[in-house]
C-alpha cells in the first residue's frame, strides 16, 4: 500500500461528513475533519495533500458562503495544495464561477458518488493507479 | 236625544207614512203629518201658541193642487210665524235656482230624494247648534272669540261647513278663491248637488272635509284647479270643530293658494334635471315666461363679474321675440346689469323699433321689471320681464313672485357654471392621465404618491393635500403637498380614542367623504394648530376654512385617504366633491398599481432566492442517500466493526432522508396548489393536538437525539382531551413544519418546549426553541411566499421558505392562525390556534 493521502474535509453536515470520511479512510486517505471555517483554519497545514470544502458553513453569527473565502485564503497561503469544492450549489453558475476565481480545482456536486470524488482527487494528484477497488 | 217635535209636510200620504215610520224607529215619537200647506201652517201656529214649537219641519217642495202654496212659500210662512222652527225642504227634482229660493225663504237645507234617514237625524240633532254658530259668526268683530278673530283676519280662504255640508261662513278671501269654481254662497252647500239626476252626494274626491267629519281629526290635501289665469294649486286643510261632548258639529276649512310655491318647486325640479349651463338657462327662461309674462330676458355677467357675457330671451310676438334666443355678444342693453342691486320696475316711453310701436298702439309705455341674480352677495346677472303685449301693469306682487325664483335661479346658474368649470378641468385631467397612463404603470409607489398629490393640488386649488395609506388599523402619512402635512400626525390609529375624531379615520370607517367646513371644530386639528411652530404653519391654520378626507377605494378595499384643505368656506361644492371622489378612485388605482409593482418586484427577488434554496433543499437529502450508497459499496471487512455499524445505519438514514424528501415534495405540492387554486381542500375531523404533536416528535426523534436536544412538554399546560375540528394531514403538516424549524434551527444541546392550552375558546399550541432566532428586519416577512432569511444561511439549515406561507394558509383555512415571537440568538416561539372543539363547524357541516 502506498503512502496515505492527507486530506482536510471541511463539512458541517454530519451525514455528509461521516459518509465521506467512511469511504475516504477506506480508500487510502488520512482524513482530518473540520465543521467550521474557524476549525479548518486551525487544522490546515503544509502537510495536507488535498482539501475538500463545502461552501455553506456556519460562522459565529450566521451561515454563509464561508467555503469560498476559505478556498481563497488557503490558495493564497498554499498555492500548490489542490482544493475541491463539494456542494449542493454545483448547478449555480455564479457560485461555480466564484469558486473557480477563488482558485478551486473543481466544483463537485454532493450527488456525485464518493468514489467519483476520490478518482478525481487522485487524477489531480497524479496517483491514478491508487488503491480503490471498483466493482 | 230624540226629544224633538217634528212635522212632516207631504201631500203623498204613503211617502209621509214611510218617513213617519222611519223616524219612529229612530226614536222620534212626537211627529205630526200635514198633507197641505195650510194645515202645516195651522199646526205650527198652534204649537207656537201652546209654547211648544216644532223643532223641525220636513217639507216637500211641491205640495200638489190641494195646497194654496208650494213648499218654498209655505217655508217662508212657517219661518215667519215660528222662528224656532227650522225647515228642511225635500225635493224629488230641483235646480240651483230652487235651492237659492229655498234658502231665501229661510229653509236650513234643501235636500234630494231619496233621503238618508241618518242624514235627517243628524240635521234634527244639530241644526239648532249650527244655527247658533252661524248667527254668532255674523255678529260684529268686537266680543268675538279667538277663532272668529282668526278667521276674520286670515290671509287665506276660510269657511265653516256643517256636517250636512251647508256653508255656515266664508271669509272674503275664500269667496275670491271660490269665484271661478262656483258662486260663493253662505247658506249654500259645499259641493254640487243641484244637478238633476244626481242621486248620490259625493264630496269632491280631493276634499279633506269629509275625512275631518268622519275621523274627527284635522285632514289635509293639495288640489289643482283651472282658473282664468291658469292652473292654481291649493293647500286645503279641514279642522273639525267639536261641541262640549266632543261631537264634531262642523269643520273649519282653510284654503291657501300655493301656486307660486308649487311652480317654484316644479321649476326647481326641472332646473335640477340638467346641470349643463345652457340647458338650465333655457329652463329658467321658459319657466318665467310660463309664469305669465309676455317676455322674459336673462342677462349674465362674465364669471369674474366684470363684463357682460350674454343674454337669452323668450317671449310672444309681435315684439320681436318668438322663441328662446341666445346672444353671446356684447349688448348695449346690458351695461346697467351691475347697477341693479334690488328688484325694480322701470318705465319709459317706447323708443325702440317703431314698427312695433305701431303694432302695439300709440303712446306705448315701455315698462319692465329687473331682478338681479345674486349669489353670496355677488351679482351674476339679472332677469328682466315685461308685459308689453297684454299691457298688464307690473306691480309689487310681481317682485314678490319672482324674487324667490330669481334667487333659486341664481344659485342654479352659479352651480352650473361651477360644474362646467370643474368638468373642463376634469376633462383636462383625464387627457393628462391618458397621456401618463403608461408612465403610471411603470411608477414605483413613492413617485406615484408624489405625482398624485401634485395633480390633486393643480386640479382643486387646495392649499394643502396629503395621502394616508392604510396599514392594518393605522393610517400612515405617505405623501403630501403644502403645510398641513408638516404638522399632521405621521400615523393615526383607527382603534385609538384620541384619533377617533380624525377626518381620515371617519372617512375610512364610514367609507364616505368626511368634510368639515367653517370654523375648525375638529379637536384633532385644533391640537395640531397648537403645535404649529413656524409662521407659515401658524398662517396656514389661520387661512384654513374647510377640509375633507376622501376614502381611496379600489376593488372593494379602502387603500387609504386623500386629504384636502382649503382656505374657502365654499370649497366643497357638490361638483367639487364628486370631482375629488372621482379623482380619489383614480389615485387609488394608481396607488394599487404601484403597490403591486413593488410587491411583484419583491416577489421576484424572493422567487430567485427560492429557486436557489429549493435547488439546495431538494438535493441535500439525495446527497445524504448517495453517502449511504457510498458506504454500502465499501467491501465488507469483518475486522472493520465501525464499517459494519455504518452499514447498519445506512438503510435507516436512507429511509429518513426519503421521508424528509417526501415532506418537501408534499409542501411543494401544497404550495403550488395554493398558488394555482387559491386554497387547499380541507377535510375536517376531530383531533387531539397533544396526540398529534407526540406523533410528529417521534418522526424527528433521530435528529433530536443527534443534536442532543431536550424536549419538554410543559405538563400543566398539556391537557389531554382538548379537541379541535381540523384536517389531520394539513395540521400535522403545520406542526411538522414548526417542529422541523425548532429542530433545524436549534443549537446542539438546545431545548424545545411544547405546550397546549385553552384560551378564549381557542386551543393554542406553542412550540418554543432555543435556536438562532429571527433577525428583527426579517420578522415582518417570514410569512411571505419564497421568503426565507438570507438565503445561504437557510440553505444550510434546509428550508426553502415555502413552509410558513403554507402553514399560515392552512391555519387561516381552519379559522385559526399562526404567530411568533423571536429574539435573535436566543430562540423563537411559534404558536398556532384553532377554534375549540369545532362544534360550530360541526353543526354547519
Amino acid at each position: 500500500m502506498s503512502e496515505k493521502i492527507e486530506l482536510l474535509l471541511v463539512e458541517d453536515d454530519p451525514i455528509d461528513r461521516d459518509g465521506l470520511t467512511a469511504v475516504l479512510t477506506r480508500s487510502g486517505f488520512d482524513v482530518t475533519t473540520a465543521e467550521t471555517g474557524e476549525e479548518a483554519r486551525q487544522k490546515m497545514s503544509e502537510k495536507m495533500d488535498v482539501v475538500v470544502i463545502d461552501i455553506l458553513l456556519p460562522t459565529k453569527t450566521e451561515y454563509r458562503e464561508e467555503g469560498i473565502d476559505l478556498c481563497r485564503e488557503f490558495k493564497n497561503k498554499y498555492p500548490h495544495i489542490p482544493i475541491f469544492i463539494f456542494t449542493n450549489l454545483d448547478m449555480m453558475p455564479l457560485v461555480k464561477q466564484a469558486c473557480m476565481e477563488a482558485g478551486a480545482e473543481e466544483v463537485i456536486g454532493k450527488l456525485t458518488s464518493g468514489y467519483e470524488l476520490i478518482e478525481r482527487i487522485k487524477k489531480i494528484l497524479g496517483k491514478e493507479e491508487g488503491g480503490t477497488k471498483d466493482e | 236625544m230624540p226629544n224633538a217635535k217634528l212635522l212632516i209636510v207631504e201631500d203623498e200620504i204613503d211617502v209621509a207614512e214611510v218617513l213617519f215610520e222611519r223616524l219612529n224607529v229612530e226614536g222620534y215619537r212626537d211627529v205630526d203629518i200635514s198633507s197641505t200647506a195650510q194645515d202645516a201652517i195651522d199646526k205650527v201656529q198652534k204649537a207656537r201658541a201652546d209654547g211648544s214649537p216644532y223643532t223641525l219641519a220636513l217639507m216637500d217642495d211641491k205640495l200638489g193642487p190641494a195646497s194654496s202654496m208650494d213648499g218654498i212659500e209655505a217655508t217662508g210662512e212657517i219661518r215667519r210665524i215660528s222662528e224656532a222652527t227650522e225647515v228642511v225642504i225635500i225635493t224629488g227634482y230641483g235646480d240651483r235656482e230652487s235651492g237659492k229660493k229655498a234658502r231665501e225663504a229661510g229653509a236650513y237645507r234643501y235636500i234630494y230624494k231619496p233621503m238618508d234617514i241618518r242624514e235627517i237625524v243628524t240635521m234634527i240633532e244639530y241644526i239648532p247648534e249650527w244655527r247658533r254658530l252661524e248667527e254668532q259668526l255674523k255678529t260684529p268683530t268686537e266680543g268675538r272669540d279667538w277663532l272668529q278673530q282668526l278667521i276674520e283676519n286670515a290671509r287665506f280662504g276660510v269657511s265653516i261647513i256643517d256636517r250636512s255640508w251647508r256653508i255656515l261662513y266664508m271669509n272674503e278671501m275664500q269667496k275670491a278663491i271660490q269665484t271661478d269654481i262656483r258662486p260663493p254662497e253662505e247658506g249654500g252647500i259645499c259641493w254640487v248637488e243641484y244637478n238633476p239626476g244626481t242621486d248620490r252626494k259625493e264630496p269632491c274626491s280631493w276634499c279633506p272635509v269629509k275625512e275631518s267629519f268622519e275621523e274627527g281629526t284635522p285632514a289635509k290635501s293639495i288640489t289643482v284647479s283651472p282658473r282664468k289665469d291658469g292652473l292654481h294649486y291649493y293647500d286645503v286643510e279641514a279642522v273639525p270643530l267639536k261641541d262640549s261632548q266632543g261631537r264634531v258639529i262642523a269643520t273649519l276649512e282653510t284654503v291657501r293658494d300655493v301656486t307660486e310655491r308649487e311652480n317654484l318647486y316644479s321649476m326647481t325640479q326641472q332646473i335640477q334635471g340638467t346641470i349643463e349651463l345652457e340647458e338650465r338657462l333655457k329652463v329658467i327662461l321658459s319657466a318665467i315666461h310660463g309664469m305669465g309674462y309676455d317676455r322674459a330676458r336673462l342677462y349674465l355677467t362674465s364669471e369674474d363679474g366684470k363684463s357682460f357675457e350674454g343674454r337669452m330671451e323668450v317671449g310672444r310676438q309681435p315684439v320681436g321675440i318668438e322663441k328662446i334666443r341666445l346672444y353671446f355678444s356684447e349688448d348695449g342693453f346690458s351695461q346697467e346689469i351691475k347697477e341693479i342691486k334690488e328688484p325694480k320696475i322701470f318705465q319709459k316711453p317706447w323708443e325702440y323699433e317703431p314698427q312695433f310701436a305701431e303694432q302695439l298702439g300709440k303712446d306705448v309705455t315701455d315698462e319692465w321689471l329687473d331682478i338681479p341674480l345674486v349669489v353670496d352677495g355677488r351679482i351674476i346677472g339679472k332677469i328682466s320681464v315685461d308685459n308689453l303685449i297684454s299691457k298688464r301693469p307690473l306691480e309689487q306682487r310681481d317682485i314678490e313672485r319672482l324674487k324667490p325664483f330669481a334667487d333659486h335661479a341664481a344659485r342654479a346658474i352659479f352651480n352650473a357654471r361651477e360644474y362646467s368649470a370643474i368638468k373642463n378641468r376634469a376633462d383636462e385631467l383625464v387627457a393628462l392621465r391618458e397621456m401618463d397612463a403608461t408612465f403610471i404603470r411603470e411608477l414605483e409607489l413613492e413617485p406615484a404618491l408624489k405625482m398624485i398629490t401634485k395633480a390633486c393640488m393643480e386640479l382643486t386649488d387646495a392649499i394643502s393635500c396629503y395621502i394616508r395609506l392604510r396599514k392594518d388599523n393605522k393610517l400612515e402619512l405617505a405623501a403630501g403637498v403644502g403645510i398641513y402635512q408638516e404638522v399632521a400626525p405621521k400615523v393615526v390609529d383607527m382603534k385609538s380614542e384620541v384619533d377617533s375624531d380624525s377626518t381620515s379615520v371617519i372617512a375610512v370607517r364610514t367609507e364616505q367623504p368626511e368634510i368639515l367646513t367653517g370654523a375648525p371644530k375638529d379637536s384633532h386639528l385644533m391640537r395640531k394648530k397648537e403645535q404649529a411652530v413656524t409662521r407659515e404653519q401658524k398662517g396656514f391654520f389661520q387661512r384654513l376654512r374647510s377640509w375633507g378626507a376622501f376614502p381611496m377605494r379600489y376593488g372593494g378595499e379602502i387603500l387609504g385617504v386623500l386629504g384636502i384643505e382649503s382656505d374657502r368656506d365654499d370649497f366643497f361644492t357638490e361638483g367639487m366633491k364628486s370631482l375629488i371622489t372621482d379623482f380619489s378612485y383614480r389615485a387609488a388605482m394608481a396607488i394599487r398599481n404601484a403597490q403591486l409593482f413593488d410587491e411583484i418586484k419583491r416577489s421576484l427577488e424572493n422567487r430567485s432566492k427560492f429557486m436557489y434554496a429549493l435547488s439546495h433543499d431538494l438535493k441535500a437529502p439525495l446527497g445524504h442517500i448517495q453517502r449511504q450508497i457510498d458506504i454500502l459499496r465499501v467491501p465488507d471487512n469483518l475486522n472493520d466493526s465501525k464499517l459494519l455499524e455504518l452499514k447498519g445505519k445506512a438503510f435507516s438514514i436512507i429511509g429518513d432522508e426519503l421521508e424528509w424528501y417526501g415532506q418537501m415534495c408534499q409542501k411543494l405540492l401544497w404550495f403550488s396548489q395554493i398558488e394555482k387554486v387559491g386554497k387547499l381542500p380541507i377535510d375536517k375531523e376531530r383531533l387531539d393536538l397533544g396526540n398529534l404533536i407526540s406523533k410528529v416528535l417521534e418522526i424527528w426523534e433521530h435528529r433530536i437525539r443527534d443534536k442532543q436536544i431536550k424536549v419538554r412538554r410543559i405538563s400543566n399546560l398539556f391537557p389531554t382531551g382538548l379537541l379541535v375540528m381540523a384536517d389531520k394531514t394539513l395540521i400535522r403538516g403545520v406542526i411538522n413544519n414548526l417542529v422541523e424549524n425548532a429542530v433545524t434551527y436549534n443549537q446542539q444541546g438546545g431545548e424545545i418546549s411544547v405546550s397546549i392550552y385553552e384560551e378564549n375558546n381557542r386551543v393554542v399550541m406553542e412550540i418554543k426553541d432555543t435556536g438562532v432566532g429571527i433577525d428583527e428586519r426579517h420578522k415582518s416577512k417570514i410569512f411571505e411566499p419564497f421568503f426565507s432569511v438570507d438565503a445561504p444561511e437557510v440553505l444550510a439549515k434546509g428550508g426553502a421558505g415555502i413552509g410558513l406561507t403554507v402553514c399560515k394558509e392552512i391555519m387561516e383555512l381552519h379559522g385559526g392562525g399562526i404567530d411568533f415571537e423571536s429574539q435573535k440568538g436566543k430562540g423563537s416561539k411559534f404558536w398556532i390556534w384553532l377554534p375549540k372543539g369545532g362544534l360550530i363547524d360541526e353543526r354547519k357541516n
